[in-house]
């Protein structure tokens, strides 16, 4: 099938319109008809010559009979990666990675060589998850590196992956990783099939890989963690999990994700278990902030004003008057104005950063409650709420929150404190009826499991978590290297 | 379809409400106080006081420009109707919920006060914690327009000084109105309420002016209790009557106590912890009434020896001596005067012996207690002496 190669030259020439930038490079050896076949932007030229070349020139000069000619090559080639290829697509799937192709004339196969350049940036801290203390690496864009990142933690014949390609122009590389013996067959059969489902035209980041997976489709939930930090991906791993690395993304995908895990950091496992339960006490408080800090303010003063001690009410009442709008209203145009400054803030050049600021504190501040158009209590009320819904790494959840916020709010502005138990009552059903990859949302605290609460919103000393979660592992009790 | 069928009355139900029992702040009248008082022609006479929640011109700190409460007034044949025809003066309707203090005028007060009792209670506005004082001043209106140092609202002002005196001196205690409901429904026990007064000039104590000297020209004084007889006002106790009628009811928290030493000169004891219990004997009919506490010695002007402690036991002995005798005093003139029973002896009687109470009742009527004689143990051990030993002499 692949004996003429000059049709297959010709083949590629004409459906890649006469490309450039692919490079044919004829060679006689023995009499017989050689091409060496690359794309140049995604190879690296010193390879091919150091390695490829150099080697062919080496076995033209040896003795041999011309029929053996592509097996000599196959062996005596001085590079390392040699994949054999028996189909005109697998030709062109790896002339599209970067391999090196060499056809040899009247063969039925074709030698794939490894020769990609290094386009890729280099391992930085990583942005969006910083930590004082921890590992101080990020996944890039490259996906043998992101596996590389997360093999250089767990070094065991256990950490199986699982390889695909999605997308029909993309043909994007996907990995699942998992560690044998620990994690639930039935969860990485899950995500298989989920994965297997997808038919799409390219992927381009694993945030899309995210969206077609999840099943949860309108939940405002995030039922995935998504993380750029390979001791989250390989903690994550180690307790059972599944991770999803995407090429061209430095973001993995972790599997299942319950509402629990977005409150953990990196810098738990480190921490003291005392001083840990301390953080995750003041994130669920300020989960619990960002929420209902509005709604509550504006059921109280418009609705349920008995409920607010007498000096205190009488100072709301005194910052109230002149501003001429209902205080649902006033309250939604300051959490639409700190949306506005937010979405801003991260779309903007560093460069006009600070004038954002400027424009941000003292004209939607300072000079709005001077022109008596917001009170200054809502300013304060809506810049705690603000800055209790930044605690969290996961922007998804983040956005979420917002959602439910506006909700409360509406609530709260129809029916007061009543509204605000009714969507309190809706929003916990919708938290309940949740999965993520069949496990509920809430988990550990409802369905209760003992063991898991443990590591919640208290954290016990690392001694004691020496058990896995049972709805991750079948294989509770951590082994340790010393054990038998 | 079928989601839309679900999701139109979910929005129906937020949104035809109406917004019920919706309210600005920008539209209520947080009252801090009322005043009832009565006119010539039997109409009620309704003082209120506003608090005044207009936002200060310019910068926040310069805020003493403008009053901080606001009174209306006006009359009308029901309290009801009193109350919401402020509105002629008020551009803001009434908001009853944080009001936390009730005036009455000691005419009312003389004629009656069960009928403002029904107001109060049926309202679903009113917190039924607010404070019932009455003002010993013939219109309440005086004392609630005294701007008060310290605290800017005067209603305010009254209901702490109630507060911190029943807390550290004893002479009225707190009674709200669920407190004053509670006495004045059950037939065996009488109400008896603190009184305030207006000292000084009436006409200079109402200005912001009031405030911006050192010495008021007005203050609200707090004023002894006033006790009734089923809903009327009979009279008023002395300062030392009113506190030894909490000492019967244990509302003594911290108090003070002055005595004559055995020889010439005073000194003065701090009461604290005091626990008092009743008693009924029904077959000797005696009440035995037993005070227990412990007393810190504060003052001493007389030439006593603290270092012995024969003198201690003396001092226990006078104290307790005083003590006793101040409420023997109480309970026989209370009975001889007004004959009512403030204490809640009769309560005590029923509560202990429900059916014997009932036979006495029936036989001696409203003079019960003429009947039985009255105990008074007070046990009360000086703890410490203070600082110093002995008299500072030269």
């Amino acid at each position: 099938m692949l004996e003429n190669i000059e049709q297959i030259v010709q083949r590629i020439k004409q459906e890649t319109n006469e490309l450039d930038d692919i490079i044919y490079r004829e060679k006689v050896i023995k009499k017989k008809k050689v091409y060496i076949i690359y794309n140049e932007p995604l190879t690296s030229s010193d390879k091919i010559s150091d390695f490829i070349v150099r080697s062919l020139n080496h076995i033209e000069q040896e003795k041999f009979s011309v029929n053996t000619l592509f097996h000599i090559i196959e062996n005596d080639i001085s590079n390392f990666k040699v994949k054999k290829v028996n189909t005109y697509k697998d030709i062109c799937f790896y002339l599209h990675k970067g391999f090196t192709i060499i056809l040899v004339e009247g063969c039925s196969e074709a030698l794939a060589l490894e020769t990609r350049a290094n386009i890729s940036r280099g391992i930085t801290a990583p942005d969006t998850e910083s930590t004082v203390r921890g590992a101080k690496d990020s996944f890039v864009e490259d996906y043998q590196i992101n596996i590389g990142l997360i093999k250089k933690r767990i070094k065991t014949n256990n950490l199986w992956i699982k390889n695909l390609s999605i997308g029909k122009y993309t043909a994007t590389q996907i990995g699942v990783l998992s560690i044998h013996g620990i994690v639930k067959e039935e969860l990485i059969n899950q995500v298989m099939e989920q994965l297997n489902k997808i038919d799409i035209y390219g992927i381009i980041d694993s945030g899309m890989i995210k969206n077609l997976i999840e099943k949860e489709t309108k939940s405002l939930f995030p039922t995935v963690v998504t993380t750029e930090r390979p001791d989250v991906v390989s903690k994550a791993l180690l307790e059972g999990k599944v991770a999803i690395v995407v090429d061209n993304s430095p973001y993995v995908l972790i599997i299942p994700a319950v509402l629990n895990d977005f409150f953990k950091t990196m810098e738990d496992i480190y921490g003291k278990g005392s001083n840990v339960t301390f953080t995750r006490i003041v994130k669920f408080l300020a989960f619990i902030i960002a929420l209902f800090t509005p709604a509550v303010y504006i059921a109280l003063i418009t609705y349920n004003q008995e409920m607010i001690p007498t000096d205190l009410l009488a100072n709301f009442a005194t910052q109230r008057d002149g501003v001429p709008f209902p205080a649902f209203f006033e309250g939604f145009m300051m959490i639409l104005s700190f949306e506005i400054l937010r979405e801003s803030d991260l779309r903007v050049p560093s460069f006009s950063g600070s004038a954002l600021s400027i424009v941000g504190a003292l004209i939607l501040g300072e000079a709005a409650v001077n022109a008596g158009i917001v009170s200054p209590i809502m300013i304060i009320v809506i810049a705690i709420t603000a800055i209790s819904s930044l605690p969290f790494t996961e922007y998804e959840l983040i956005n979420a929150l917002r959602w439910y916020r506006i909700i409360f709010m509406l609530g709260a502005a129809f029916l007061g404190i009543v509204g605000v138990f009714a969507v309190t009552i809706f929003f916990i059903i919708r938290m309940c009826a949740l999965e993520s990859f069949g496990k509920p949302y809430l988990m550990p605290f409802a369905p209760t499991i003992v063991s898991s609460l443990k590591n919640s919103v208290v954290k016990f000393p690392l001694k004691d978590l020496y058990k896995r979660q049972p709805y991750l592992s079948n294989n509770r009790i951590k082994e340790r290297s010393k054990q038998k | 379809m079928k989601r839309l069928r679900i999701l139109i009355p979910l929005c129906m139900l937020f949104l035809l409400t109406g917004c019920y029992n919706y309210r600005e702040l920008t539209q209520i009248a947080l009252t801090s106080a009322i005043g009832i008082d009565k006119n010539q022609n039997g109409e009620y006479v309704v003082t209120i006081q506003v608090l005044n929640t207009q936002k200060q011109g310019g910068d926040s700190s310069s805020s003493n420009d403008v009053t901080k409460f606001i009174l209306y007034t006006s009359h009308g044949k029901t309290l009801q109707e009193a109350l919401r025809t402020t509105i002629f003066n008020s551009p803001r309707r009434l908001y009853l919920n944080h009001m936390s203090l009730l005036l009455i005028s000691e005419n009312i007060a003389k004629e009656g006060i069960g009928d403002l009792l029904d107001f109060f209670a049926r309202n679903t506005e009113f917190r039924k914690q607010f404070l019932v004082v009455v003002s010993r001043d013939p219109d309440p209106s005086d004392v609630m327009q005294v701007v008060t140092p310290l605290e800017a609202l005067n209603a305010q002002n009254i209901v702490d000084s109630i507060l911190s005196d029943a807390k550290y001196y004893g002479m009225t205690s707190k009674t709200t109105y669920e407190d004053l409901l509670k006495s004045y429904i059950n037939p065996r026990t009488n109400i008896v309420l603190p009184s305030v007064e207006y000292i000084g000039n009436t006409e200079k104590g109402e200005g912001e002016n009031n405030v911006k000297q050192s010495k008021p020209d007005a203050t609200i004084e707090l004023r002894p209790m006033a006790i009734f007889k089923d809903d009327k006002m009979i009279g008023y106790l002395t300062e030392q009557e009113s506190r030894s009628l909490n000492y019967i009811k244990d509302k003594i928290n911290n108090s003070i106590l002055t005595c004559n030493c055995n020889n010439d000169g005073i000194f003065t004891a701090e009461i604290i912890s005091s626990k008092t219990k009743l008693k009924a004997d029904f077959e000797k009919k005696k009440i035995t009434i037993a005070v227990e506490a412990k007393s810190n010695i504060k003052e001493i002007n007389c030439n006593i020896d603290l270092l012995n402690s024969n003198t201690i036991t003396e001092i226990e002995a006078i104290i307790n001596q005083h003590l006793e005798e101040m409420i023997r005093d109480l309970i026989q003139n209370t009975l001889q005067k007004y004959q009512t029973d403030i204490f809640g002896f009769e309560e005590l009687l029923y509560k202990s012996k429900p059916n014997e109470y009932k036979v006495l009742k029936k036989q001696y009527g409203e003079e019960l207690l003429d009947h039985f004689d009255f105990e008074v143990v007070s046990k009360i051990n000086v703890q410490t002496k203070g600082n110093i030993i002995k008299e500072i002499t030269r």
